[in-house]
């Protein structure tokens, strides 16, 4: 450590340690946010972290049945998947 | 310089003791020989009117004082400030604080004295202190029962300490304490007080109103509906046992339901995991789950909704 910058306090570091837990918990809440944007019946509502990740769990289930059933149809008309949506 | 008097009973030393002190004094330098003139010791150079005493005391045992002295009621009580003065005799000062006191310590140790209620018991109230001196009560069962009823209120003011108890007092308990007491000394203490009162008949007014406001704080307790006593106890352990039984299932029901929480998030965040193929190695923190997850789902569906269009032009496509 150079001389301009000093031992940190028991203080700051207790500071550092709330605010980088605060950032933790906001990145999560971030995270909860954004899901709630993208999976339908999630928007607005009072919702426990629980019930947020079982329905963007059921949702994605969703998402990737009609991937799988278009993809099959698709190619039953005789269409190519492109590469990035396999 | 008057003679010390002459010492009571057997002699602290013996002759060949004695001696020793003598040789051991005459031997002793000069300068080392305490410089105090023995004579002090038993006359002490203390002007008559030095405050050894609180200025009320001496003026309590006064032939002019001693109407209110009659006028005091005879309960035994004492004065919580001061050990009890000597008898005051004209010029004559008693300086040993301990004259009379072998008299008392049989019926009462200092602490007792030390721990009545200021605001009920004053210097003077006692005839049992007159001008010649201290007289026991006549009735030493009184001041017996006295002292038992007292030691009945201390050891319920105490009682919280000696108790070991991780539950929290709650009123219902307390209540249930103050009714046992009652319960325990009703009849002796009834009888007690009555005695006390009608033998302060004569007494001060402040005296008589005190006296009332106790009984009235006695007769109100007692009054509250109460079972008796032997219904009373078990039902006090069992509503405990039930209240420490609730108060436990009440923390393991949280500690459950919690547990029950963070475990449907941790398998929210596995099947999550599960399903992203770029979380598939796991060990990613929640906020990087969820952002992933979210990107994902979004290109899930970004992606979806390019097929369904590019469905739609193949469908319309072949119908031509």
């Amino acid at each position: 450590m150079s001389a301009e910058r000093p031992r940190l306090s028991e203080q700051e570091k207790k500071n550092n340690h709330i605010a980088s837990e605060q950032k933790r918990r906001m990145a999560i809440r971030e995270g909860f946010d954004r899901l709630t944007e993208i999976v339908p019946g999630l928007e607005g509502q009072g919702r426990s972290e629980s019930v947020v990740l079982r329905k963007s769990v059921d949702h994605m289930r969703e998402v990737l049945q009609e991937r799988q059933e278009l993809i099959e149809r698709i190619q039953a008309l005789g269409g190519e998947i492109p590469p990035e949506l396999q | 310089m008057p003679s010390p008097p002459p010492p009571v009973g057997q002699p602290l030393l013996d002759s060949q003791q004695q001696m020793f002190f003598e040789q051991f004094f005459d031997e002793m330098p000069q300068d080392m020989v305490p410089s105090v003139n023995p004579a002090h010791i038993f006359e002490p150079d203390i002007p008559k009117d030095a405050a050894l005493w609180p200025d009320s005391i001496p003026r309590a045992y006064q032939p002019v004082h001693s109407l209110a002295t009659e006028a005091a009621n005879t309960n035994g009580y004492y004065d919580s400030h001061v050990s009890p003065a000597p008898p005051m005799g004209g010029s004559h000062i008693d300086l040993n604080p301990f004259t009379n006191n072998h008299e008392l310590m049989q019926s009462r140790n200092p602490q007792d004295s030390m721990s009545t209620a200021p605001g009920l018991l004053n210097f003077g109230t006692d005839t049992n202190f007159a001008p010649n001196g201290y007289h026991p009560p006549p009735l030493a069962i009184s001041l017996d029962k006295d002292a038992e009823v007292r030691s009945k209120i201390y050891s319920a003011l105490t009682r919280n300490e000696s108790v070991i108890t991780t539950a929290v007092n709650s009123p219902a308990e307390i209540k249930d304490e103050a009714d046992d007491y009652n319960g325990e000394d009703s009849s002796p203490g009834a009888g007690e007080d009555h005695s006390v009162s009608s033998q302060a008949g004569s007494g001060t007014k402040r005296r008589a109103e005190d006296l009332d406001d106790y009984l009235m704080a006695k007769s109100a307790r007692k009054s509250r509906p109460r079972t008796s006593e032997t219904t009373s106890k078990p039902k006090k352990k069992s509503t405990q046992k039930r209240d420490n039984l609730t108060e436990a299932q009440k923390r393991e029901n949280h500690i459950h339901s919690e547990q029950k929480r963070r475990n449907l998030i941790r398998q929210g965040f596995e099947e999550l995991c599960a399903l992203v193929p770029e979380l598939k190695a796991g060990g990613y923190s929640k906020s990087a789950v969820l952002i992933h997850a979210a990107n994902y789902l979004d290109g899930l569906k970004k992606g979806n909704a390019r097929l369904r269009l590019y469905l739609q032009q193949l469908e319309a496509a072949s119908q031509f």
